[in-house]
């Protein structure tokens, strides 16, 4: 195909815009909104602050201006503070502690799903025991958040919120959202699926006359496919994270954007959703560089050996 | 400059860290909303806020007497109209820098600000008018009136200065979640709990070096951690766990003075709710019996109960109290039915029907509220569903009640909510149309003239008989379901000691508190 | 560092499941170290009264038996009749006793409270007849000039002029209390002949209707202290009249619940060698020796301790906590911990297993070390420590499992107490709570809710919190 490069680019160009849009769209909503944030705070019926809280969180200017104001100090690394729900809390500190919780949470949580991928491609998990995966996947990612939860409470008590309770939930949570739901379950029928159909493929057939392998054949033509796959399955574990974090009460990045937006905490929401709009980011342009690789590959001229 | 203060910091900071102290870890009924002492708008922020700040006086927790830790001096002035205050000196900010009169006069100063969006210091700017600097420990306070004895009535916590940039003060800043007091303790608020520090100063010693603050979960696995050591307290105990944590020879139960109602606030602005025949027969449809058997253990008829019913806004302890007024201990399914067919509401296929259109009523209630009264909202709800009203029940965080429910933004139709009172329990902002905690925005002119009149009383029996006079008309008008009082009980292991509880602040005495 | 730990989490997430289902290990569960002196000997033991009721010959009289059972749980009227009913002179001798120290420290709380308020806060509003009770008040708190002082400012053709000048007269004359019953029943109403067994009449409150001096003219319901004097003195008279030998040991056993006014007992050494377990069944003094030394330290203070700590088990126990000058309240609080469960153990080997009337028995031996320890204190004029004393004891009366009911009489004096330090929430929920029971404690109730009202307006400014 010709235009080859036209998939690539739009993903560049949505993964370039995503951070962008997203708070903006976020700003849009709080005008949008009844009621403004600091008149939650100072009610003006009984409060006379009200006016000067506004100009604090620049507020007081239109979507347009807050937008402005909030970008500068972003792109500056600086945040602002909770309004409400961490009330006074430094958000970039917040942040700096919150994403390593979450990115590990997902990490872990992509090791089963990456067990998954890589068991299915190369036979390991064998189709037998599909039902009784797909069983295990129907049990809802509440369901065992919430019995792990009760396990860890109950298990480390008072300490469950310091460092060792934290890690706990961080293991418990990060099986459930490789486990439940489907995940594991989804990574293993699908990439098995995706192998299997490629495997019926004709030059596949000669590969193996050739005396080649099946899997250097295959994986170069699935790999765009796997990667589609494997973005959506992180995607997934990617908000599949905010509710478990919030069951667990994990300390990452999908709690504040769950309790941010519980309370109409825009301070909170803004950086918390621009956050995942990064990560969406990454994803679509590690997807664009892979579909890019893969493409320069396959149009690369072979060597031919001199005979 | 800046480096010796660094050093003060640390040297107070480490010798409390290095003192031969313990740490305390507890729970609390919820994480405190913020530790900046203007903003105290739940008992665990007052709670919190005593250990980082010293209040101008306090009160002892056993002799009662009138006490202060930094004021050396106290003149009155201008004929009672003002107060000449001489700071002790060397006092330490848990920064290192010393207070001074200049704090003095910035705390008096940020509360008279009318930009400060503070409820605490809006009570203070009824009678506080000014301050003057008149020396680096000599501050002078004029009040609006003459004040007999103005030192019982300067209870507020002294702010730094340093701290801030102007006397606008919003809740929002890092001083809410990283103050800094003259109090034994330096607190720091993290994401699922507080740490204090002990910091030693000329007028603190305290001899326990942490306290760490947690939110209690289940009221089950909290006994649980007490009675397994995991923690050396629980603020408020349930009531269901009274029993055995008495009986144990670890834990020690221990009364805290506090005077708390419970309530289901209505909405009057809401369609049928507005009628108060419809709020009449609600009262008269909610079991009270049942649901202090079921919610909190206590049956009828139990002697020295920690429930007591009350018919107002008023335990029946209060001199407030009008005892004329009888509760409403069972429920009137027929009186209900009753009011409900006369306010117009129809009943259709057993559910109550308000012009034609069912009637679904959004319960919410404080979801910590639920530790000491387990399903107390189901229960309320099922009563609500018994008797033909569908509903929708949901528990509403700790946050959500501060900003949407107090502040009279919230959507339902009724809350479940507690209110808890000191020595003062004047309850002007929960019912004046202007009140500053008016939840669903309650306004009747008759309220409004009896609370204008307690406040303007001369005589304290005046006071009296307007409040006994507001709560026949409140018993009758039923902008709230007036639930009961209910005691409330701290439990800490044995091996805490000298842990003497403050009535209404807790932690007052906190120096004298010793872990083994 | 951190994958080590995640090493570690792995395999304790590999065995959580299975721990959240297994029992509590019992091995971690903190052993607790009882702290303290064993300074009591197990001879000083058992002469208490708790533990010598561990054999059940000795506790056959008061177990089980109607008036007895209705006295350990305070249900006053219930005993009473009781007694009645079997003709247990002594038994109805000992509930009038307790009777009138409930009413005797309800006229203190009604004193302290009326003091304060209309006393030492008085406004220019207040009704000035108000003023006769300020001198009733002082009266009763043991100050006779600033009484008659009060007296003197009560208006002439008052509704209490005649009372006032009745009480001027009485404390002219005479100069030790308490007033003679005849002369109190004359002032509060006729309460009707003394009869063991039975009850006072009580007046209709409220006693009077005042006038506030001022635009609005609010009226001011106030009670004369002076009925509950007139109940607690018939209450003791019903109490000799049922038991004449109490004549000789009655003043020890009110003392701790004496006026300020009263002296205390004099002629310790008159008292009975062995005073009998009727007056002490359910009380703090544990035994005959306690009583005796209580009223020695009335007289010398702490010097009272080391003259009696080989004789009385509460002089024993609070020893170690006194040196000579002070007394260590936080010795006194461990002391009383550590010779309960000395007592429980003694009661353990007196009656050869573990029952469930020990511990509330045993409970009974911590108080008496926490009262004891706080009359020490008092005397010592460390006020405060006294305090702290007197409200752990308060605490650890609460009732329900494993715990005994509230001795109204000690109740009561704490919220004497309190109101005497202008405190009133915890008397108000005090006397709230014994209303049911002792209704003519009502008297009380208005001195105590004004108190609250002025100091309401005084306070420092609050809004409710949730």
């Amino acid at each position: 195909m010709k235009r080859w490069w036209l998939r690539p680019a739009v993903r560049i160009g949505a993964a370039l815009s995503l951070p962008l849009i997203v708070p903006a769209i976020i700003t849009w909503l709080i005008w949008a909104l009844p009621g403004d944030p600091a008149s939650l705070i100072c009610p003006p019926s009984r409060c006379k602050g009200t006016e000067e809280l506004a100009k604090r969180w620049n507020l007081h200017e239109g979507p347009g201006h807050y937008f402005q104001t909030w970008l500068d100090g972003a792109l500056s690394l600086d945040f602002g503070r909770s309004w409400f729900v961490y009330m006074g809390m430094d958000l970039g500190k917040l942040l700096s502690e919150s994403i390593p919780v979450t990115l590990a949470l997902v990490a872990l949580a992509m090791f089963w799903t990456g067990t998954g991928v890589v068991g299915a491609a190369s036979g390991w998990i064998s189709q037998r025991l599909d039902p009784l995966l797909q069983t295990v996947g129907m049990i809802p990612v509440l369901v065992i958040a919430l019995v792990g939860a009760a396990v860890v409470d109950m298990k480390y008590g008072f300490g469950s919120s310091g460092q060792e309770g934290q890690m706990a939930r961080l293991l418990i949570g990060s099986a459930v959202l490789g486990l439940a739901d489907g995940a594991f379950t989804g990574a293993v029928t699908g990439t098995r699926g995706l192998f299997r159909r490629e495997e019926k493929q004709r030059y596949v057939g000669v590969a193996i006359l050739r005396g080649e392998r099946v899997l250097s054949n295959t994986l170069p033509n699935v790999t765009p496919a796997l990667m589609g796959q494997l973005r959506a399955r992180m995607l997934h574990l990617l908000s599949g994270a905010v509710v478990v974090e919030v069951m667990l009460k994990i300390n990452g990045v999908g709690e504040m954007l769950w309790l941010g937006t519980l309370e109409q905490d825009f301070g909170v929401v803004l950086p918390t959703a621009t956050v995942f709009a990064l990560a969406s980011s990454t994803l679509l342009l590690m997807q664009a560089c892979g579909e890019i690789l893969v493409a320069l590959h396959v149009r690369r001229s072979p060597r031919v050996e001199a005979a | 400059m800046a480096l010796r203060r660094t050093f003060l910091a640390l040297g107070g900071l480490a010798m409390g860290v290095l003192g031969t102290g313990a740490t305390l870890k507890y729970y609390e009924e919820a994480l405190p909303t913020s530790l900046n002492p203007l903003f105290a708008d739940t008992m665990v922020d007052a709670r919190a806020q005593e250990l980082i700040f010293d209040r101008l006086w306090y009160r002892d927790a056993i002799t009662n007497e009138l006490s202060t830790r930094i004021v050396a001096r106290h003149d009155v002035a201008e004929v009672g109209r003002a107060i000449k205050i001489t700071l002790k000196e060397g006092i330490q900010w848990h920064d290192g820098t010393t207070m001074s009169a200049k704090d003095l006069c910035f705390t008096v100063r940020a509360m008279l600000d009318s930009r400060t969006p503070s409820v605490v210091a809006a009570a203070y700017q009824e009678f506080i008018s000014g301050c003057e600097i008149q020396g680096p420990s000599v501050a002078l306070i004029r009040f609006r009136k003459v004040l007999p004895n103005p030192r019982e009535r300067l209870g507020f916590a002294i702010l730094p200065a340093s701290q801030f940039s102007s006397t606008s003060i919003s809740p929002d800043l890092e001083f809410s979640a990283r103050p800094i007091g003259t109090g034994p303790f330096k607190g720091v608020r993290a994401r699922r709990e507080v740490i204090f520090d002990a910091f030693n100063n000329s007028h603190h010693t305290p001899s326990l070096v942490q306290l760490q603050l947690r939110e209690g979960g289940d009221p089950l696995l909290q006994i649980r951690s007490l009675e397994g050591a995991e923690v050396e307290g629980i603020i408020v105990v349930p009531p269901g766990s009274r029993a055995d944590l008495r009986a144990s020879d670890e834990v020690s139960l221990k009364s805290y003075d506090l005077r708390s109602w419970w309530y289901v606030a209505v909405n009057s602005n809401r369609a049928a709710l507005a009628d108060k025949r419809v709020r009449q027969a609600l009262n008269l449809l909610i079991d009270r019996n049942q649901l202090r058997e079921f919610a909190v253990g206590v049956q009828a008829g139990d002697r020295n109960s920690p429930c007591e019913f009350i018919s107002g806004p008023f335990v029946q302890t209060s001199p407030f109290y009008n005892r004329s007024i009888p509760t409403v201990p069972t429920a009137n399914r027929a009186k209900a039915d009753a009011l409900l067919k006369s306010a117009g509401l129809e009943r259709v296929g057993g559910r109550w029907q308000f012009n034609g259109e069912p009637i679904t009523l959004k319960v919410g209630m404080q979801a910590n509220l639920n530790n000491e009264a387990t399903d107390l909202l189901e229960q309320i709800g099922n009563q609500l569903g018994d008797a033909g009203f569908d509903r929708q029940t949901s528990k509403v965080s700790a946050d959500e009640w501060n900003q949407e429910v107090v502040s009279g933004q919230s959507d339902f139709d009724l809350v479940i909510g507690k209110w808890s009172f000191g020595l003062v329990d004047a309850v002007n902002d929960l019912f004046h149309t202007n009140g500053r905690k008016n939840i669903f925005n309650y306004s009747d002119a008759a309220t409004d003239a009896l609370l204008d009149e307690y406040e303007n009383a001369i005589t304290d029996t005046e006071q009296k008989d307007a409040y006994h006079k507001l709560h026949a008309l409140l018993a009758e008008d039923l902008p709230y379901l007036f639930l009961w009082k209910l005691d409330t009980k701290s439990g800490w292991r044995t091996e805490v000691r000298g842990n003497i509880i403050t009535p209404y602040f807790y932690f007052t005495e906190i120096d004298a508190w010793k872990a083994d | 560092m951190r994958f080590a730990l995640l090493v570690r989490h792995v395999t304790v997430l590999g065995v959580v499941g299975a721990l959240a289902g297994c029992a509590e290990d019992e091995s971690k569960l903190p052993t607790k170290t009882v702290r303290g002196t064993a300074s009591v000997s197990s001879n000083l033991l058992a002469q208490t009264w708790p533990v010598r009721m561990a054999n059940d010959e000795a506790r056959a009289a008061f177990e089980g038996k109607g008036g007895w059972r209705q006295l350990f749980i305070r249900d006053y009227a219930q005993s009473l009749s009781e007694f009645s009913r079997s003709g247990n002179r002594v038994g109805q001798a000992r509930v009038h006793m307790e009777l009138a120290a409930v009413y005797r420290q309800g006229a203190v709380l009604a004193a302290n409270a009326t003091h304060h308020v209309y006393g030492d806060d008085r406004t220019e509003t207040d009704p000035v007849e108000l003023q006769y009770l300020v001198g009733v008040s002082r009266a009763i708190r043991g100050d006779a000039e600033a009484a008659l002082a009060a007296f003197a400012d009560v208006p002439s053709g008052a509704s209490v002029t005649a009372r006032s000048a009745a009480w001027s007269t009485w404390l002219s004359d005479n100069p030790s209390w308490p007033p003679a019953l005849e002369w109190l029943d004359g002032m509060s109403g006729a309460m009707g002949p003394v009869t063991v067994g039975g009850m006072p009449n009580t007046p209709s409150l409220p006693h009077f209707e005042f006038t506030e001096r001022s635009k609005q003219r609010a009226m001011v319901k106030a009670n004369d202290p002076t009925v509950l004097l007139a109940l607690s003195e018939w209450h003791l008279a019903a109490a000799r009249a049922a038991d004449a030998e109490v004549m000789s040991i009655l003043p020890l056993l009110m003392s701790p619940w004496r006026l300020p006014s009263e002296p205390a007992p004099v002629g310790a050494d008159d008292a009975p060698a062995q005073i009998s377990d009727a007056w002490l069944f359910a009380r703090t003094l544990l035994c005959s020796e306690d009583v005796l030394f209580m009223a020695a330290v009335e007289a010398d203070g702490g010097a009272a301790i080391s003259q009696w700590s080989d004789r009385s088990p509460l002089a024993a126990a609070i020893a170690p906590a006194w040196d000579g000058d002070r007394l260590d309240y936080q010795k006194v609080l461990d002391q009383s911990v550590l010779v309960m469960k000395q007592a429980q153990a003694a009661m353990v080997e007196t009656s050869g297993t573990e029952a469930g009337y020990h511990r509330p028995f045993a409970m009974f031996v911590r108080l008496g070390v926490l009262q004891a320890g706080m009359v020490v204190a008092d005397k010592a004029g460390q006020y405060r420590d006294a305090g702290i004393l007197r409200l752990e004891a308060l605490e650890r009366m609460e009732g329900g499992k494993g715990s005994i009911q509230r001795d109204p009489a000690f109740a009561m004096s704490v919220a004497a107490w309190d109101a005497g330090n202008r405190s009133v929430l915890r008397p108000e929920d005090i006397l709230h709570n014994l209303l049911p029971d002792y209704p003519a404690l009502t008297v009380a109730r208005p001195p105590l809710e004004a108190l609250h009202l002025r100091l309401n307006r005084r306070a420092p400014p609050s809004t409710p919190v949730h």
